[in-house]
């Protein structure tokens, strides 16, 4: 007889984690081994974020165990190389060899949709983690998603951003993936939804050394405000080159970033100082501090929780809770049970993690922060 | 398990008639092509386009190889001085502007969002269950089509001609013979082959996005290329297996001892760099050289 | 747009492509292949000098001892790779530089991983100038630059060593004939070709950031301005490195409205910069083959 011990946890979601992790274990002899397949980029162009990822999934993976003695979880990863070929290699190795009964990933939409649509062909659930293009809501039955589609994002900045400074005249840059691209779309939409006006949109390529002349053709038009895409390095190099060429000063700290988590330590502190955005994690609340505390002990105290390693969290999370649920390591009833696991699950990306018939976030909250000395602290909009 | 059989070989069919195009560039007609990857995304991007707003998939195959052949055709244009070097850089230019092209122009492309949804030839006709092995059973059919027209145009007197201009571009120039509308017909034949791979990969795994044609796979296919051996079109098979199952080993090799994933696709990288120098150096002709007498000038009868 | 601006941002791009094209020109004048590895060469000096910096030493220090192991690592690579193949037809020396380039690339990619580097933990010190800014970062970059570029003329113009380059690049048969010792200038070509690429690779770096992906995106402009320049002509690919520069930061920040049948501001796509090097490139082939300079060899 499996305990349902993580449903548990949840159900009497009056009691706190900690609590759980203190009762001791019971036999483990019988135990049932569950595979949970994880296809990530842990290389290439996106290999930092899935490095969180995986994280964040480890982390959660050691707390879910420990709470659940007679189903143990165990994290099957394939590299996608941030390529689709690779990714789609992978698909294959975790469906059609290892026979996962359920899928996580990726952390592109390049690499998500073919994967997510060879998982879902073999009746396997596909939870999507960062990828964030509209186009994720057309695979249909059995994809569900952890973060908000870029529409959420998108209208919460530019709008935090115009509220916040009171002003009109806006600068777009971003990344010229899909995920930078489908972010500025969103963004120009919400600029005039608010009554403002985009004066320049600017696509960088990410990963390239110089951002100089994508600056200048940015600031050319003299934007008030400017919403920027990027992390790890090109958000270094990007705002570095803007602080040299005399351009960030003219926007007195009006330079706005979803997630800045990803970029504040990659940044030099001087260059992007006061530059503000959007997060996960709005509430900073019990869930957030548990993770924090627990990845304080694995990988140290400067740690910065971003939204990859929230994401790979509250991933193995709600799949080991629909598991639970289910009550069966089968396809098609940890499938049927997602649904209801994202509605009990309380998550570090977000607390109410509901999701809607496509299987996408319902709502996504998010907490505004602001860069100070190099490091992130809340901040309120004026 | 015979999913991800039939997944390989499929995949193995698609580079297959890529390798061939490109051998036939390289080994037969002597063309650098650094830029293959550019002609394989134009071929899946074509296809791609056409079939989902709605024309049959063999049209789509069709016009994404003649496109790609096409394309192929015109970057002679600045490069009249038939001069190796300038066609190699000039090719690896043109496939960073097609992925460029791909990248920027939204209204055609969809940019980095990609194309979603390109239809399946064969799934209206064959039944459920038998799909995968009926889309491979095509690939490989087209494979095995390339290879025989390309051997009867290397055995034809163009293909002759061809072999003429590789060993000696000035004698062949001095005989009056038009070197240069020569290379580019080779140039424009292997690109038709190149796209036709294209169009396969885009319709096989139904999503494309630029991110599927970064200039590493140009690499690849040229380790594919010279492992089977320069010129010789029927080894190019043994060249992308190999490739193909080494760069998929270590997806395997892992889960038997522990590798970190950051140094394994740099070793990878690695290998596959160090076998284009060995080869180079040791068996400049491949691991399997083309049969001289195959290609025998002048009056000796081909064949054996 | 900030002419000012564009001025010094491009001036400072061509001192850094300069260092690397002349390279690409000399290999390819001497040795007769275009030399696609010639960007990992950029790629380790920048790494070297990273990693000797980050070591304890003086960046002023780092820079050229990397530079120099650079240049013994390239006389290496030719001992290893290419003075096997010194006879082969141009192709298949074409196909070992490009094998060459995806091993040099992972064998630091393996060493020092996917992150990137960067020299300075705080912002450079920039001061305004003419109406636009210029860092002091930059200021020692163009100084370093344009010595090292006086340097090698000098070498080429006054020197034994230049004279037996300028021969052989002429005519390698004749200069054989004439008791050059061919080899030996070869290595010698090598070393400073190879510490020339690793300098401009370190000063990139210096302004920017140090990633893997910094040997490839500096390849096709190198192309380009030796193209420009007319391959083998050393000083014309510092001119063409100028004109490359020069033709990044202004097409894209030009307002190409004043053409015919436009409407409104026009601006090219900034993702297109990346093809900016290469486009020029493509359209001085076809209006002037032999490069905007009629450059011959090695003069």
């Amino acid at each position: 007889m499996i305990r349902r011990s993580i449903l548990k946890a949840f159900a009497l979601s009056a009691i706190s984690l900690p609590m759980f992790l203190t009762t001791p274990a019971v036999q483990a002899q019988d135990a049932q081994t569950v595979d949970i397949g994880v296809l990530l980029s842990m290389t290439g162009s996106l290999g930092r974020g899935g490095n969180n990822v995986v994280l964040g999934m480890q982390t959660a993976l050691e707390e879910v165990n420990a709470l659940s003695p007679s189903r143990q979880f165990r994290l099957v990863i394939e590299d996608d190389e941030s390529s689709p070929q690779a990714a789609m290699d992978g698909i294959r190795k975790l469906v059609d060899v290892d026979k996962v009964p359920v899928v996580l990933g990726t952390v592109g939409s390049a690499t998500t949709i073919p994967t997510a649509s060879y998982s879902l062909s073999k009746n396997i659930a596909h939870v999507g983690l960062t990828a964030s293009s509209p186009d994720v809501r057309s695979l249909g039955k059995g994809y569900f998603s952890i973060i908000a589609t870029d529409e959420v994002m998108g209208a919460a900045l530019a709008k935090f951003a115009m509220e916040d400074t009171g002003k009109k005249k806006v600068g777009i840059i971003v990344a010229n993936d899909a995920y930078g691209v489908g972010l500025a779309k969103r963004m120009q939409e919400a600029v005039a939804a608010n009554g403002g006006e985009v004066v320049s949109e600017v696509r960088y390529e990410a990963g390239q050394p110089d951002y100089r002349a994508e600056l200048q053709r940015l600031f050319s038009p003299r934007p008030e405000i400017v919403l920027a895409v990027s992390w790890g390095d090109n958000a270094r190099l990007l705002t570095k080159q803007a602080h040299e060429l005399g351009l960030m000063q003219t926007v007195q700290g009006a330079w706005y970033q979803p997630y800045p988590a990803e970029i504040v330590n990659a940044c030099i502190a001087e260059a992007c100082e006061d530059v503000k955005g959007l997060d996960i994690a709005a509430d900073r609340g019990e869930r957030f501090q548990q993770l924090r505390a627990a990845l304080e002990t694995r990988v140290g105290s400067d740690v910065v929780i971003d939204w990859f390693i929230g994401v790979g969290y509250d991933a193995v999370w709600v799949t080991a809770l629909a598991v639970d649920l289910a009550n069966s390591a089968e396809p098609a009833a940890i499938s049927a049970a997602l649904p209801k696991a994202f509605e009990i699950y309380r998550g570090v990306s977000d607390a109410d993690m509901s999701v809607d018939a496509d299987g996408i976030q319902r709502n996504q909250e998010y907490g505004s922060f602001v860069i100070k000395a190099g490091k992130l602290e809340p901040y309120t909009a004026n | 398990m015979t999913d991800i059989v039939l997944y390989f070989a499929t995949m193995i069919g698609i580079y297959t008639i890529a390798a061939i195009g490109l051998n036939f560039q390289y080994g037969i007609a002597g063309l650098i092509n650094f830029g293959v990857v550019g002609f394989f995304a134009i071929g899946a991007y074509t296809s791609g386009l056409l079939t989902l707003a709605g024309a049959p998939v063999w049209a789509g195959l069709l016009a994404g190889s003649l496109v790609a052949g096409m394309v192929s055709a015109l970057i002679a244009l600045p490069t009249q001085r038939l001069n190796v070097h300038y066609w190699a850089i000039t090719t690896v230019g043109l496939a960073e502007v097609i992925r460029l092209i791909l990248l920027n122009e939204d209204w055609l492309t969809r940019g980095s969002f990609g194309l979603v949804g390109i239809p399946r030839p064969l799934d209206a006709i064959v039944p459920a269950g038998y799909q995968t092995a009926a889309f491979c059973a095509l690939v490989w059919a087209l494979a095995v089509i390339c290879y025989l027209a390309l051997r009867l145009l290397v055995s034809s007197p163009f293909g002759r001609v061809l072999k003429a201009v590789r060993e000696e571009n000035d004698l062949a120039l001095s005989l009056g013979k038009p070197v240069f509308s020569i290379k580019v017909r080779a140039l424009a034949i292997g690109g038709l082959l190149i796209g036709l791979a294209g169009a396969l990969y885009a319709h096989y795994l139904t999503f494309i996005s630029p991110a599927d044609f970064l200039p590493t796979v140009t690499i690849i296919m040229w380790a594919m290329v010279m492992i089977g051996g320069r010129g010789n079109l029927a080894a190019s098979v043994v060249g992308v297996a190999v490739v193909t199952v080494f760069l998929n080993s270590t997806r395997f090799l892992k889960d038997v001892i522990a590798l970190d994933p950051q140094m394994i696709a740099s070793l990878r990288m690695v290998v596959i760099g160090l076998l284009i120098m060995a080869i180079v150096v040791y068996r400049p002709d491949g691991l399997f050289p083309e049969r001289k007498k195959e290609f025998a000038d002048g009056d000796t009868p081909a064949g054996r | 747009m900030n002419l000012t601006q564009i001025l010094i941002n491009s001036l400072v791009r061509a001192s850094e492509l300069g260092l690397i094209a002349m390279g690409v020109t000399l290999v390819f004048s001497l040795l007769r292949f275009a030399n696609f590895a010639h960007g990992e060469l950029a790629l380790i000096g920048a790494y070297l000098a990273y990693a000797l910096s980050a070591a304890g030493l003086d960046l002023w220090l780092a820079i050229p001892l990397g530079a120099v192991a650079t240049g013994f690592i390239a006389v290496a690579i030719d001992k290893a790779l290419f003075a096997r193949v010194r006879t082969a037809p141009g192709l298949v020396l074409l196909v070992a530089s490009m094998g060459l380039s995806l091993f040099l690339k992972n064998v630091v990619g393996a060493i020092w991983g996917t992150k990137s580097y960067s020299f300075e933990g705080s912002l450079a010190r920039s001061f305004s100038f003419a109406g636009g800014f210029v860092t002091s970062t930059q200021v020692i970059i163009l100084v370093v630059s344009v010595i090292a570029m006086l340097c090698f003329h000098l070498l080429l113009s006054h020197t034994r060593l230049g004279r037996a380059m300028r021969a052989l690049a002429d005519d390698s048969e004749l200069a054989r004939a004439r008791g050059i010792r061919v080899e030996a200038i070869i290595s010698k070509v090598w070393f400073i070709v190879g510490s020339y690429a690793a300098l401009g690779g370190a000063l990139i770096g210096l302004e920017t950031v140090i990633s893997l992906e910094l040997g490839y995106s500096v390849i096709l402009p190198a192309f380009a301005a030796a193209v420009l320049g007319g391959i083998g002509s050393v000083h014309g690919a510092m001119l063409g490195a100028l004109i490359i520069g020069l033709a990044e930061n202004i097409v894209l920040a030009i307002d190409w409205s004043f053409l015919p049948a436009t409407s409104g501001p026009l601006y090219i796509d900034t993702g297109y910069k990346l093809a900016v090097a290469f486009l020029v490139m493509v359209a001085v082939l076809i209006l002037r083959p032999r490069g905007l300079f009629q450059g011959t060899s090695g003069d």
